[in-house]
């Protein structure tokens, strides 16, 4: 293969990346919106979805070894195609949370704590997701470590949010057995909620290690 | 590089990937044991080793993309090098995860709530570790079917100690004796069970990674990948 066609195959890589990516975060917003408009079809929308991805993360995942093995890459390309290789599955995870989400939205009767902001904590994970794949696209060393500093809020958000449902269990009226039963459906949704929003964050942070890894041969997020 | 030096290479890192996942393990039983019995010495030992595994990783992953780029390997042996390549991963993650256990570890704290079996849960998913990277490193793929169905159960166990700490809570709502301090304390326990049983399911999650990328690399069957 000449040079320039390697060098296009490269970038059309970056591109396909990145577009999984977009897919992926449209899947996440969509995910979030069926649990916030208590949206069936569009939850089964995001589930049925998920087949695509899987697809699109597989046919990727060929085209990086192609690469690797067809061109022998060296150095900042190596780490670019390793880093590509890496970053699908971390995209590929969080299509997988966004079903969970979809998932959620199917089973869920209304809110329990309206007093946990899920669409707040869902905003940030896209925002860190955009961020990380910018970082990468763009080798923005910066972004990297903006995208690790946004997920110690995250967790913190989180941890508040988890807090705030075990506080208002304790504290709530006292209950009917009979109500318990769906109550604690839905509370155990709401904390699995919280977590697959905190793991979207650290997947995002996965990303960013990568990229910074990448730009930099810096491996200082990568743990 | 020549063939035999090569295959001796992919030998090597076969055997280095199931050693650092022994190591793994090893720290991973050791943080639940430590949680379990309140061992915060054996805990903060635990959270300095992790360079250690980090180190050992990113030498690994060399390793792999060294032998791709110089060798141009195709089918069983690109599979072997992707499934190493994508395994050390998990590893890593799972030391991560023996590290959350271990820096939540409290001392003396025989259990760290009474309503949940942390040890019990801990090392099914630690089996689970062992019996994919087993399947990895002899290439049987009923071994990695079994696996995933291990996870079902682990992830059932898992819910179950969370319901059953929401219950509780529920259950203190009736209790008339509510001291200041005892609500704050109750929360900080519970919360800390509850990421002590997420840390645990996770692990299970990363084993059923491990046993899928095995499974692939075995019969190209991608079925338990997602």
């Amino acid at each position: 293969m000449p040079r320039n066609e390697y060098q296009s195959e490269l970038a059309e890589l970056r591109e396909d990346v990145v577009a999984m990516s977009e897919t992926v975060a449209e899947r996440l917003e969509m995910g979030l919106t069926a649990l916030e408009t208590n949206d069936e079809s569009l939850a089964r929308t995001v589930i049925e979805g998920d087949n695509e991805i899987n697809q699109l993360y597989l046919d990727l995942e060929q085209q990086c070894t192609d690469l690797i093995a067809l061109q022998q890459p060296v150095a900042g390309d190596l780490r670019f195609i390793a880093a590509s290789f890496k970053i699908i599955t971390d995209l590929e995870r969080i299509a997988d949370l966004a079903t969970n989400l979809g998932e959620y939205a199917e089973a869920a009767d209304d809110d329990v704590f309206p007093s946990v902001d899920i669409q707040g904590l869902g905003e940030m994970t896209l925002e860190m997701l955009a961020d990380s794949m910018a970082a990468y696209a763009e080798e923005d060393r910066e972004l990297c470590y903006a995208v690790n500093d946004r997920d110690d809020e995250l967790d913190e958000e989180c941890e508040i949010a988890s807090d705030t449902v075990v506080r208002e269990l304790i504290e709530g009226e006292e209950m009917a057995d009979e109500e318990i039963e769906t109550f604690m459906e839905d509370v155990s949704r709401l904390l699995l909620t919280i977590r697959d929003l905190e793991r979207v964050g650290d997947h995002a942070v996965n990303i960013a290690a990568r990229a910074l890894y990448m730009i930099d041969n810096n491996d200082e997020l990568i743990y | 590089m020549a063939r035999t030096q090569y295959d001796e290479r992919l030998t090597t890192l076969r055997t280095d990937v199931v050693l650092l996942a022994e190591t793994v393990l090893e720290r991973y039983e050791d943080a639940v044991v430590a949680m379990a019995t309140g061992d915060t010495r054996r805990a903060d030992q635990l959270v300095r080793q992790d360079d250690e595994i980090n180190s050992r990783y990113l030498a690994l992953e060399q390793e792999c993309t060294t032998l791709i780029a110089r060798r141009q390997p195709v089918a069983g042996d690109l599979r072997l090098i992707t499934a190493s390549f994508k395994i050390l991963t998990d590893l890593e993650r799972i030391a991560d995860l023996a590290v959350n256990l271990a820096s939540r570890t409290e001392y003396g704290a025989a259990e760290i709530h009474d309503t949940i079996d942390i040890r019990t849960l801990g090392m099914t998913a630690g089996e689970m570790v062992a019996s994919a990277v087993n399947a990895y490193e002899t290439e049987t793929s009923d071994a990695c079917r079994a696996v995933a169905e291990t996870d079902t159960g682990l992830d059932e166990d898992c819910e179950t100690a969370n319901r059953r700490l929401i219950r509780e809570l529920i259950a203190e709502r009736t209790t008339d004796s509510h001291d200041e301090r005892e609500p704050a304390a109750t929360v900080d326990r519970t919360t800390r069970a509850l990421l002590t049983v997420r840390d645990i399911e996770r692990v299970g999650d990363h084993a059923v990674n491990i046993a899928a990328r095995a499974l692939y690399m075995i019969d190209s069957d991608a079925k338990l990948l997602y």
